[in-house]
């Protein structure tokens, strides 16, 4: 186990690494075109990243524009958002996926509950995009037949640690849930097919007894795969609900930083072509991709005697 | 196996209703663009007759000739929807087969080869795994977007990865089978065997991942059209939210802008909905039936297809396959595949997207549509096709009377110009008269300091109406030339410091001549009046408001108007219309006739916690001086030698001991946020502190004796921290002491760029969010317009275009929504120029 976890995190780390390299490297070359323009003359890629590496040994991880304001704090104040909202809707996506496959799981004859299927096709075909904004249209909507009086019951748009938080995560853990849902219940129903669970049956154990004691330990490989998985899949998704619901996140940061003309929408030019920026988000984003993957991996390792063996 | 656990006795129903929807879709795709009953580039800015009311667009669904209703522009929803479902199914089944391919070919790598090859295969599967597609398909749009092949390079590069995973463990499933191991007995090349047996069984699997593929990559297309990125004519825009060619992309991308018009989004993204769900469930229902694993019961269509199958194979296949060689004969299978693909759909699939918009096959809407109220243009619409890039008229109309004041444009793109008549006509984009009405009372009309006659403009409002200002009374005219409401007025409004808007232009703040204030809201009128709680008063600014809809102004009180200005007062009222504070503007009283200073410009501080006026500063919160003033403010002289002013602070002769005694400061907010001033030619960026006002920087524009120097008529700073000034000198006194001229300055890097009007160019627009500058100018003898774009650091023009027999200008507006100049010149023609 301690040589699994070692060789882990040692790739863990070089690819975070690279990751982090390749966020500096991918402005490097318009930013470097800028401060040439002006007459500056300018390190290569490599060089001027051993000296980034340099200061951020120091705790300076540079700074964004002309205003003075520290990566490092922008990165904070932005990830504390993304990570605040990816774990209640991690936490609440994996509860409510959970207990719905676990509830769907018909066990004789053993299936899929017809509602789970239909639920789940039309959950995991509907964009976050489009189930925000109809959510947003409904609320318009709820405006204008109340008057421009009448109080939301819950906000649209920007960021708190309250009531603000329940769209964004509602929309972005619908995907992930009925995912888990799905193969939860499907896992749970095949195995409740297994001759195992027959004699479990004729020995007199209840179902709640076979569920719990024998078919959860079965399943809970695949699941904690799919859990892994709906993970990645809401970090694809935040980026979409914090441009939708206007939350300060990284994804936002992100869209502001990479694309040129948002500047149009929204105040970002300090934001463009920022080498230390750049590299700061790939990383973080890097991180959390592989630190979800060691986890999940760790936990398998774990849970499943066969790997170890 | 009772009939009721038997899956191949029950109706396949994910199969079913996905293929009923599919097959919607591939219609809608196919036939889409026959049935569009219009045109859906066509904008039709109306007016529309419903029942026995006229409308104007965007129309709501339902409306007659508008089944699902229209964008802002008037363009139909349906049309663009009709047409937009084939380039996004042509993108999504391009890039779901490439993926697809790439797929397969790592897939079987993967699974077919034995170390070192399937390691490093096998890594490279992993590695594409690890990272989101989405992600990816950004960071490369961001990168090296702006071309089709950018956009499918990006969605194909890592979208492979799930297919390749997929193949290969099937592949390694059938490697092991022993048909295999007998082929490879029997010295079966790989190739063959990779053709002849692998693939074979991979069909079903092919299949169903082909499903998935589409309905994934439909998914990441749609999500990053709502992010910006969509095909326009066969192009990616990123973050251009005004839609050209109907896409679903586009479709979602312009409607996130408009909430409140949400048609054109509910519509895509339904057919996206319907598209993902229908490939989710065709994939789901190939996984029962192609199942491979299980006994398949066959049905009649089974039955048939393999008749059918093995009679092509034995009639044409084999024997071509006998006559030209295997090779050749694999050719022939593949060309009679792709033949079949084209010929189900007639070869729609490819034709040409914009060239095919067949009016004559559409109904003729004319027909069904009534006719403007009045058709009459007076002058005909010229318009000149543009070149790439290249500035273009767009139209131009003459106003029979000329005009007293700029024209409006509203949010809907529609211009309004109002004659010297007081007739207001109402412009559609593309320049066709949509209404006329004679404003009745007609528009306040005052004298301007240089004596020319002018009026306080209609204001254009977020519900595209009109709001009229009248000496007595204000009033709303909708979008189709009908009153709403009118508000009677005590005073006639305050000429040029009338009316502001807050951020969201949901209310306009109107002051009169009596310094009452006034909050209209654009579709009931007046909703609170705030009375000055003195007499004789005349506002000296207009409202400006704070993000917190606060409201400021400036206003002076006299015992007699007659004999100018007494105490200037800073006023601060809520937004629910009471009064937060009032503030003695110090040292404002009138001396020999003369307020000594404008309090006509006034700044809310980034922070929203200081209000500036002129060269003073406020707490927002009270009202009271700051601690901390601009006369307090001291630089020592060792830094101002640093900063290279040391020389401008003092006058001739003197010592300069570190405080300044400027003759005119204003105190301004940058677009970038930034507090900055500016004494004679100095701009400081500054900051209040504790501690007093710190200076951040400095810069001189070199226009020579520093302190001493004018205000600039106008100042800014953009978004991207570029100060830009402009002065007009107006006499030709005044322009002895400086020329007319514009200036950038980069005050990092103390960079100074001008561009010198020689000519005597009349300045019309500004853009402050990247400080271009657009100059027009007419000359006699040949009568010629010409007019400029500058763009900062650039003394040669971006571009320029030339209007022949016009001599003279008398005002222009650029319009940023619509990225128009508008230009008024003096023989009433009003010409719009588009680049």
């Amino acid at each position: 186990m301690l040589r699994f976890t070692f060789h882990r995190v040692i790739i863990l780390l070089v690819v975070l690494f690279a990751a982090h390299f390749f966020g500096y490297a991918f402005t490097f070359a318009e930013y470097a075109r800028n401060l040439q323009n002006k007459g500056e003359v300018v390190d290569n890629v490599w060089g001027s990243y051993r000296s980034y590496l340099t200061e951020m040994v120091h705790l300076d991880f540079g700074s964004i524009g002309k205003n003075g304001e520290k990566v490092q704090d922008r990165i904070i104040r932005s990830s504390a958002v993304s990570c605040g909202v990816l774990a209640i809707a991690f936490i609440a996506s994996t509860v409510v996926g959970f207990v719905l496959g676990f509830v769907a799981a018909s066990t004789d004859p053993p299936r899929v509950r017809t509602w789970l299927a239909v639920l789940a096709t039309i959950g995991l075909s509907m964009p976050a995009f489009y189930l925000g904004s109809l959510i947003m249209i409904v609320f318009f909507y709820y405006l204008i037949l109340l008057g421009p009086n009448a109080k939301l019951p819950l906000p649209l748009q920007g960021f708190g640690w309250d009531s603000h938080l329940v769209l964004p995560v509602l929309v972005l853990m619908t995907r992930p849930a009925v995912q888990i849902a799905q193969v939860t219940a499907e896992y749970f129903s095949n195995e409740f097919g297994k001759q195992y669970v027959v004699a479990a049956r004729s020995f007199g154990h209840t179902w709640r007894k076979i569920r719990t004691r024998h078919a959860l330990r079965n399943i809970l490989v695949p699941v904690v795969i799919s859990i892994t998985a709906s993970l990645k899949l809401l970090i694809c998704e935040l980026i979409v609900v914090e441009w939708l619901f206007g939350l300060p996140g990284l994804g936002r940061l992100l869209i502001l930083m990479l694309v040129r003309n948002v500047s149009f929408l929204s105040n970002s030019s300090n934001l463009l072509y920022n080498p230390q920026l750049t590299s700061a988000i790939v990383g973080v984003f890097a991180a959390l991709f592989l630190s979800i993957d060691f986890l999940g991996s760790v936990l398998i390792y774990w849970l499943e005697p066969r790997y170890r063996v | 196996m009772s009939k009721e656990n038997n899956p191949f006795k029950k109706i396949n129903w994910s199969l079913f209703v996905g293929g009923l929807l599919i097959l919607f879709i591939t219609a809608l795709a196919i036939w889409g663009p026959a049935l569009a009953p219009r045109d859906p580039l066509e904008a039709n800015p109306g007016p529309l007759l419903i029942g026995d009311h006229w409308d104007m667009p965007p129309y709501d669904p339902f409306t007659k000739g508008f089944p699902l209703g229209s964008d802002a522009k008037g363009r139909d929803v349906l049309s663009s929807l009709l047409w937009g479902v084939r380039p996004t199914l042509e993108l999504v089944l391009i890039v779901a087969g490439a993926r697809l391919l790439l797929g397969l070919t790592f897939g079987l790598a993967a699974g077919w080869t034995d170390r070192p090859i399937r390691k490093i295969v096998d890594i490279a599967i992993s590695g594409a795994m690890a990272i989101p597609i989405l992600l990816v398909a950004l960071a490369m749009l961001a990168k090296f977007g702006q071309d089709l092949g950018s956009y499918i390079t990006a969605l194909v590069i890592t979208g492979w990865a799930e297919t390749a995973k997929m193949i290969q463990a099937e592949t390694r499933r059938i490697k092991k089978q022993t048909y295999i191991e007998a082929a490879f007995a029997l010295g079966a090349p790989v190739r063959r065997m990779l053709g002849k047996h692998v693939i074979r069984h991979l069909t079903p699997l092919l299949l169903i991942l082909f499903s998935f593929e589409v309905s994934s990559t439909l998914l990441t297309v749609s999500t990053l059209g709502f992010l910006g990125f969509f095909i326009i004519d066969k192009r990616i825009i990123e973050f251009h939210r005004e839609g050209y060619l109907p896409e679903l992309g586009q479709m979602l991308a312009i409607s996130i802008n408009v909430p409140i018009q949400p048609w054109a989004m509910v519509a895509a993204g339904t057919v996206v909905f319907i598209t993902i769900l229908g490939f989710n469930l065709v994939g789901q229902g190939l996984r029962i039936r192609l199942n491979i694993q299980a006994a398949r019961r066959r049905t009649w269509l089974d039955q048939w297809t393999e008749r059918i199958s093995l009679w092509i194979e034995q009639n044409i296949v084999f024997p071509i396959e006998q006559f030209l060689g295997e090779r050749v004969g694999v050719a022939v299978r593949i060309i009679l595949t792709l033949t079949l693909i084209m010929l189900i759909p007639g070869g729609e699939l490819k034709q040409q997207f914009r060239s095919e918009l067949d009016i004559d096959q559409r109904l003729d809407m004319n027909a069904i549509l009534p006719k403007p109220l009045d058709t009459r243009v007076p002058t005909p619409a010229k318009e000149t096709e543009p070149a790439s890039n290249k500035p273009f008229i767009a139209w131009s109309f003459e106003v029979p009377d000329g005009s007293p004041a700029a024209p409006v444009i509203g949010v809907d793109g529609i211009t309004y110009i109002v004659s010297h008549n007081n007739v207001l006509y109402a412009l559609g984009t593309d320049g066709r008269l949509i209404w006329e009405k004679q404003l009745v009372p007609e528009p306040y009309h005052y004298l301007q300091h240089n004596g020319a006659r002018t009026i306080i403009p209609p204001q254009a409002t977020n519900l595209n109406n009109i709001i009229v200002i009248g000496e007595q009374n204000v009033y709303a005219i909708d979008k189709a030339g009908n009153k709403m409401w009118d508000v009677s007025l005590d005073s006639p409004p305050g000429a040029k410091f009338c009316c502001s808007w807050d951020q969201d232009k949901e209310i306009m703040y109107l002051l009169d001549e009596s310094a009452a204030l006034y909050a209209i809201l654009p579709d009931s009128g007046l909703t609170w009046k705030y009375l000055p709680r003195a007499k004789n008063v005349v506002p000296r600014s207009k409202p400006v408001i704070s993000r917190d809809g606060t409201i400021y102004y400036t206003f002076s009180v006299s015992s007699s108007r007659s004999t100018g200005f007494g105490d200037a007062f800073l006023q601060a009222v809520t937004p629910e219309g009471r009064q937060l504070w009032i503030s003695t503007i110090p040292n404002s009283t009138e001396q020999g006739g003369q307020q000594q200073t404008d309090y006509d410009r006034i700044f809310v501080g980034p922070e929203e916690e200081l209000i500036f006026v002129s060269g003073l500063i406020f707490d927002a919160n009270n009202g009271n001086l700051a601690p901390h003033q601009f006369s307090d403010f001291v630089i020592d002289p060792k830094t101002a030698q640093e900063l290279g002013i040391y020389d401008l602070l003092i006058g001739a002769g003197d010592k300069y001991e570190g405080k300044l005694t400027a003759y005119s400061v204003l105190l301004f907010v940058g677009y970038n946020g930034e507090n900055y001033l500016i004494t004679g030619s100095i701009i400081f960026r500054w900051k209040y502190t504790e501690n007093g006002l710190k200076i951040l920087n400095a810069v001189n524009a070199n226009l020579g004796s520093g302190l001493g120097f004018p205000l600039p008529d106008e100042i800014g700073v953009t978004q991207y921290d570029l100060i830009w000034l402009r002065y007009a000198p107006s006499s030709d006194e005044a322009r002895r002491f400086i020329e007319p001229q514009i200036l950038w300055i980069d005050m990092e890097r103390d960079n100074t760029f001008k561009v010198i009007d020689k000519q005597g160019n009349y300045q019309v627009a500004f853009d402050p969010e990247n400080g271009s500058f657009y100059f027009c100018s007419a000359k006699r003898d040949p009568d010629i317009l010409q007019c400029q774009d500058f763009s900062p650091w650039s003394d040669e023009p971006d571009w320029q275009i030339t209007v022949d027999g016009v001599n003279s200008i008398k005002y222009g507006h650029l319009d940023l929504t619509t990225g128009r100049l508008y230009i008024f010149a003096k023989n009433n023609i009003f010409y719009v120029i588009d680049n």
